[in-house]
């Protein structure tokens, strides 16, 4: 799982995360919500190790990310707003490698069931990923945090630039990845998306968490006006 | 075991696939394929040069004899130069040094030596400035930009498109990754330099002996100072385009300005204005002895060679005896001035070693140079062995010139055979020590900085 305690970030004068508390449990989804410079990527960064907390702790399945930065890395795994990869190595190839650098020995085989498990085309395997669009690559970037089998699951606006179809089936990827009891935290711009997958959803707005609802709770309708009325 | 395998391959593959890689390996083997031929082309000529000298000697003697004939030998004696020559070791078409700018046969008359010492070819004065481009420098200055092309991306190329995040993030340990990406860059290095090597061994016909291995180690070791220069200014986890400028600064520094400040310093230090003076000290002790009695002249002479008192010198007339004696005396009159020119030769040596040892390219230069004999000292082994013959072809003519012999009553060719230097095996172990200290030097804060830039999580 996935904790927040008092995570501040302060850059200069300028506070890009404000004592923040969250917690995202085995098999939840959560959504945070926001504009431009609302803080989301600055907590992803946060619990990715990217960045060193002013304040505050942030654990993963326990671990304390700032403690141990290298050994939190085991347990998750990191989708960015674009999968950036070997653009000289095959879809297989990149995945091959990352899987190795996770510690995981995947056969032929194997690496093709996870490509095509994250919706990417059999012909694609094994072509170079310099040709591949945006989209491929995201799936690739799947099917690597699949391969890695992680209980965290980081995601920074994955469904940014993809086309509606793309997105959708990415969507029902992240929500199976969550019923096999994935802890999953995403942020994003797609309110109706965040609706669509996540179990819970926040709002920020500079550096503060401003709402936290339960999906089930709320419509797409009531969650649009929530999210204008705090932003 | 099997995924560090699966990743150094696929780790090959991504950077072995990037056309930058081909084009510096194709360039470097391009250059060195020249390096190889310029210095097999150089040598060839010289080898071709020193060849011939047999003959000409053998044919000038003859012409000079048969001019001579029905006069005292004192008086033939004058004329014939005596050949000698500095044949290059096997090594020295791989380093050719020194061997361009310093003559490698020398013709000496049985006159006063020292003048004749210093007589050389023009040479090309652009070639002086940039050097030749043989194997050496292409090891030593080329082979470091290739190592900078190679390296000073690794990461940052990563982190500048993004991959580096997914990288970081995919493991536990991104000291694991750092090390494969050096160590993918570290073997292309090597196995480029090791065929080049290869290849240099074959059309150079270098022997299979310890010389050979003293290149190889001295290469091998001078890569590794140059890679951890550059891994070193990788740790500092800067921008590529910083990396780039930081190596080529530094690169000109160590190639280009260390090596210039360096010379002008020792020349500074140790000024040599001894090769003119001893040239002038013996002229003017060979002409003042024209219009000086003849007696103290002889008595100089007689103190080395006193088996000659016996023969008369006239004091009012010439006489070949004394003439040769004057020219002796010459030389002893300037023998000072050479002891102290080559001991100030000895020093600017040592000085340059003590710069060689604060500076690797230098080091590797000086490494390269001694094993192939093409160094300074060598030259002044070779200009030695000159001198030892010009004795001995002196004293083997002495008595024939002292005994007024005729010309044609004595055997001209039976002079001792001049004895060359021959290859002297250098010790490079403070070279080679010096190189080592550097890498450990580059590598421990490297480390350091490895750990405090990319390990622990940045502010």
């Amino acid at each position: 799982m996935l904790e927040a305690k008092k995570l501040t970030k302060i850059y200069g004068d300028y506070v890009a995360l404000n004592d923040l508390d969250l917690s995202v449990k085995a098999g939840e989804i959560f959504a945070l919500l926001g504009q431009n410079g609302a803080g989301k990527t600055t907590t992803i960064n946060l619990f990715l190790g990217f960045l060193k907390p002013s304040s505050g702790e942030a654990y993963i399945n326990g671990i304390s990310v700032a403690d141990y930065p290298q050994e939190i890395k085991n347990h998750l795994a990191y989708i960015p707003e674009t999968v950036l990869l070997y653009p000289n190595l095959t879809g297989r190839e990149n995945l091959e490698y990352f899987s190795a650098l996770a510690g995981f020995d995947y056969n032929k085989q194997q690496l093709g069931e996870l490509l095509a498990s994250a919706g990417l085309q059999h012909q694609a395997f094994d072509q170079r990923l310099a040709g591949y669009s945006k989209g491929m690559r995201q799936k690739v970037g799947i099917a690597i945090a699949i391969a890695k089998q992680a209980k965290v699951l980081l995601l920074d606006e994955p469904t940014s630039g993809l086309d509606p179809k793309a997105s959708n089936d990415f969507s029902e990827i992240i929500s199976t990845l969550s019923k096999n009891g994935t802890a999953i935290l995403m942020a994003t711009h797609d309110i109706f998306r965040a609706k669509e997958v996540a179990t819970h959803i926040g709002i920020m707005k500079q550096g503060n968490l401003q709402a936290v609802v339960k999906s089930s709770d709320i419509s797409a309708n009531e969650l649009e006006s929530l999210y204008l009325r705090t932003v | 075991m099997k995924n560090i395998r699966k990743m150094l391959y696929l780790e090959a593959k991504n950077f072995l696939t990037g056309p930058t890689v081909w084009m510096g390996v194709a360039a470097i083997l391009l250059f060195g394929l020249y390096g190889f031929y310029y210095g097999t082309q150089l040598i060839n000529h010289q080898e071709m040069t020193i060849n011939s000298i047999a003959d000409v000697q053998k044919k000038h003697l003859d012409e000079v004899v048969e001019h001579g004939h029905g006069k005292p030998a004192g008086s033939t004696a004058y004329y014939p130069f005596f050949y000698t020559s500095n044949p290059a070791s096997p090594w020295a078409r791989f380093a050719i040094g020194q061997r361009d700018v310093n003559p490698f046969t020398l013709k000496v008359k049985m006159l006063a030596i020292e003048g004749q010492l210093y007589d050389s070819e023009l040479t090309n004065p652009l070639t002086l400035l940039v050097g030749n481009l043989d194997a050496a420098f292409v090891f030593v200055f080329l082979f470091p930009l290739l190592i900078i092309a190679f390296t000073y991306n690794i990461i940052s190329d990563e982190q500048e498109s993004g991959v580096w995040k997914m990288v970081s993030v995919s493991n536990s340990s991104i000291a694991k990754s750092i090390l494969l990406k050096i160590s993918i860059r570290l073997f292309a290095v090597l196995v480029t330099a090791l065929s080049i090597f290869t290849i240099g061994i074959i059309t150079l016909h270098l022997p299979l002996s310890y010389p050979t291995f003293q290149l190889g180690v001295g290469l091998l070791l001078y890569l590794l100072f140059w890679f951890g220069i550059s891994i070193l200014v990788v740790s500092l986890n800067k921008s590529s385009s910083f990396n780039a400028t930081a190596l080529i600064g530094i690169w000109i520094f160590l190639c280009i300005l260390y090596p210039g400040i360096a010379n002008i310093g020792i020349n500074s230090k140790v000024p040599v204005p001894e090769a003119v003076q001893t040239a002038i000290d013996q002229r003017e002790g060979y002409h003042a002895k024209w219009d000086l009695p003849k007696a103290p002249t002889m008595e100089k002479f007689y103190a080395f060679y006193p088996q000659y008192k016996k023969y008369p010198i006239p004091e009012d007339r010439y006489s070949s005896g004394w003439y040769y004696a004057m020219q002796f005396a010459g030389d002893l009159e300037s023998a000072n001035s050479s002891e102290i020119l080559f001991a100030k030769l000895q020093e600017r040596q040592s000085l340059s070693q003590v710069t060689g040892i604060l500076n690797p390219v230098i080091g590797i230069q000086q490494l390269f140079n001694k094993v192939a004999n093409t160094d300074l000292a060598g030259h002044v082994r070779y200009l030695n062995s000159v001198k030892h013959h010009h004795r001995n072809v002196r004293e083997y003519f002495y008595p024939f010139i002292f005994e007024e012999t005729l010309t044609e009553d004595l055997n001209w060719h039976s002079y001792p055979a001049y004895k060359q230097a021959g290859y002297f095996q250098e010790n490079v172990s403070s070279n080679v020590t010096s190189f080592m200290i550097w890498t450990l030097l580059l590598v421990g804060c490297s480390v350091i900085l490895f750990k405090r830039n990319f390990i622990h999580i940045q502010a």
